[in-house]
């Protein structure tokens, strides 16, 4: 039987319905009609440019463009390196406190790594700074103790990296942990004592059973973790300042350098970068949903 | 007829209280969310209480790097500025962005030439004049008088050239202190911020020139500009007298501790290392660590109205009353470390009374500045980047700096927008 809903379900999607289209749609169309004006904060819309600030992405010479790829491929190296180990960091965190029996451990145990998730991000690139300076920072304390020489955390790469990921790991961890636990939660008691019976070993229970269960929250956790990841701002603006060089700037602080930090604020280069940006992340996104998708079966 | 006579003298009343009663009111924004603040405040409440009843002027602080997005957003509303306070570099782009008042019309009330002609320069474009410039902050050679005397230099005396100031390098580097098992530095040179500043500040000794006069061009790849840089850089590798690796933070930090013997940096530290305890220290202006003559990096605040979308002549006239009362009283602003850009305060017995400042304000007349243009500050973000790599030892002082070069000069070519 078919039925039919009447005007009376429309309040009840009323309230999102604002959000959605105030927050959402008005920004992305209103962001799309910029992309295609010189405008400027102060003076508002100047002229309309078509699609050149799209088309000179792609000029070599362009000096601009050629810092939007930089920090893009800076923004790419951080999905690399940072995405596999949250996520591993996250499932191993998970699968001990869901291993552990005692009740107050498990409590204890989410409750502390959750507590970096609640601190803002300045605050912890602060305490970073401090760990990390090369002088006199606790990092390198330990390092030349260790019989090594002082390394540039903060000033140079591959160092500067580190600096950026083990505190973004630090951070965010607890919060993909919850997840993963959750999703734990979630896999029926009965599939592991069936197994057990059957004499699967450990790792083979934790291939066949554990993984395969988790995989809708891993999807989830993969691609809310791609687009944090190339939401990166703050830990380099805090930490490295973008240096050396160009070196740790990602797309997103680029963009806001593009629009605002120059004095010269190029708004709608900007939101033509960001919409570029944003479509790069969409297929990723994309291609990630896929994949996971065709394993099913 | 009464309810009518009522109604007038109502009318009347109400129109006087209106006049009369309410003062005008203008906001004042600025960046000066320090210590620096409390000095502006003062200025403020003093002006406030003056002419109470007729102006109030309430301060707007906000974070340096938000400011300049936020008062282009708050422009375009109804609750907008009416002064502000910008950087020297940034005075030529909120002019060519439209967004500031010609003074021309005031200036009569303004004895100009009080002023330091460098710095009302910053604000001129075209024969106008957009700004009253507030002060400067110069680059400062900051030194350590306990550890210059444990060496054995003379902790009144800082460098005055090149070679004085290696010398001093040297001797404090043969000296070979330790502090709390910390190793003495002679002088830090930062692997981030400032060293673009510093590097700026030998390059202008050098007699160098950032950019060609029609701004087309850049020169700061010149032998003024390699020979700056390869000063810096074997500062660090080559006679090791700093650190490598040190942020703008950790140098400051290690002056505080005693672990460096000089420390350069602009005239903002001031307040900071004066609060230090068990810190003994000298300030002057940077010395002449170049091969031309003697100029000092410095930048300036200046003060502007901002241009409405709906001008209110009351407003424009009680807000230039306010930028001349401030500038008058810019000797309570020197206070919070910064110097004055009019005669008449630099030389008044008030201002040599503070200790350091007036012994930084002696090279008043030297303070330069880049050449102000609205596209200056996008031009040397690759020469920035340039200098840092520069400075890891990442790249060669005139390859980087060719290359940056080359980027900037392609960057002019190109769209400013």
């Amino acid at each position: 039987m078919k039925r039919k809903a009447g005007w009376g379900a429309y309040p009840y999607i009323l309230p999102h319905l604002v959000f959605y289209v105030g927050f959402l749609l008005v920004p992305f169309f209103g962001g799309i009609y910029i992309s295609l004006q010189r405008w400027s904060i102060f003076k508002g819309q100047e002229a309309f440019v078509g699609l050149k600030y799209y088309l000179r992405l792609f000029d070599g010479d362009f000096v601009r463009a050629g810092y939007f790829w930089k920090s893009l491929w800076v923004t790419a190296q951080f999905v690399i390196y940072c995405v596999p180990a949250l996520i591993a960091i996250s499932l191993a965190l998970a699968l001990l406190l869901h291993a552990c029996k005692n009740k107050w451990i498990r409590v204890v145990g989410q409750f502390s790594f959750l507590v970096p998730t609640a601190i803002a991000v300045s605050v912890i690139a602060v305490i970073w700074r401090w760990i990390l300076g090369y002088e006199v920072g606790i990092a390198n304390f330990f390092v030349t103790h260790l019989g090594l020489g002082k390394l540039p955390w903060l000033t140079d790469v591959p160092w500067a990296w580190v600096s950026i990921i083990v505190p973004t790991l630090w951070m965010a961890c607890g919060w993909n942990m919850v997840l993963f636990l959750v999703g734990l939660q979630t896999i029926p008691e009965s599939l592991y004592e069936a197994a057990e019976v059957d004499g699967a070993s450990p790792w083979q229970r934790f291939l066949n059973i554990t993984l395969p269960g988790l995989k809708p929250i891993t999807l989830f956790v993969v691609i809310t973790q791609i687009i944090a990841a190339f939401n990166l701002f703050a830990q380099p603006q805090l930490l490295t300042l973008g240096g050396p060089g160009r070196e740790t700037t990602p797309v997103m602080m680029f963009l806001f350098q593009e629009a605002f930090e120059p004095r010269y604020p190029r708004l709608g280069s900007s939101m033509a970068m960001g919409f570029v940006t944003g479509a790069i992340v969409f297929s990723i996104v994309y291609a990630v949903h896929f994949l996971f998708s065709r394993q099913k079966d | 007829m009464i309810k009518k006579l009522l109604l007038i003298t109502f009318a009347g009343l109400w129109t006087l209280g209106t006049v009369f009663a309410e003062p005008v009111s203008l906001q004042f924004w600025n960046g000066f969310t320090g210590p620096d603040g409390r000095y502006i405040q003062r200025i403020i409440d003093d002006f406030n209480r003056e002419r109470a009843g007729e102006i109030r002027v309430r301060m707007v602080v906000m974070p340096w790097d938000d400011f300049y997005a936020k008062v282009a957003l708050a422009l375009r509303t109804r609750r907008a500025p009416d002064i502000g306070l910008v950087h020297y570099d940034n005075v030529y782009n909120v002019i060519y962005q439209g967004i500031v008042e010609e003074l021309d019309p005031y200036l009569d009330q303004f004895p100009l030439a009080d002023f330091v002609e460098s710095a009302l320069k910053v604000s001129q474009q075209n024969g106008h004049q957009y700004g009253i410039p507030l002060d400067f902050h110069p680059m400062v050679l900051y030194w350590n008088k306990d550890l210059f005397r444990e060496v054995g230099l003379d902790p009144d005396r800082p460098p005055r050239d090149r070679k004085e100031f290696l010398e001093a390098c040297r001797v404090v580097r043969e000296a070979a202190l330790e502090k709390n098992g910390q190793r003495v530095w002679p002088c830090m040179i930062p692997a981030t911020h400032p060293n673009f500043l510093i590097w700026q500040h030998v390059f202008f000794c050098n007699g160098g020139r950032m950019f060609r006069e029609d701004f087309k061009r850049a020169t700061y790849d010149a032998e003024a500009g390699k020979d700056a840089l390869g000063f810096l850089r074997d500062m660090v590798y080559q006679y090791e007298y700093s650190s490598p690796n040190v942020t703008d933070n950790e140098c400051m930090e290690s002056f505080r501790r005693g672990t460096s013997a000089m420390h350069i940096n602009g005239v903002w530290m001031l307040t900071s290392f004066k609060e230090s305890q068990h810190l003994n220290f000298g300030a002057r202006a940077m010395p002449n660590v170049g091969s031309d003559s003697h100029r000092v990096w410095s930048g300036s605040h200046t003060l502007v109205l901002f241009r409405k979308r709906r001008p209110d002549p009351v407003k424009t006239r009680a807000a230039v009353a306010f930028l001349k009362y401030l500038s008058e009283h810019s000797l309570e602003w020197a206070r919070s470390g910064m110097i004055p850009a009019r005669y008449s305060i630099v030389r008044s017995p008030e201002f040599r009374a503070l200790p350091y400042l007036r012994d930084i304000a002696l090279d008043i007349e030297r303070f330069a500045f880049p050449v102000p243009h609205y596209r200056y500050i996008e031009s040397i973000v690759p020469l920035r980047d340039e200098i840092t790599l520069c400075l890891l030892k990442r790249a060669e002082p005139e390859a980087a700096l060719r290359k940056a070069a080359d980027m900037s000069n392609r960057q002019l070519a190109q769209d400013p927008d």
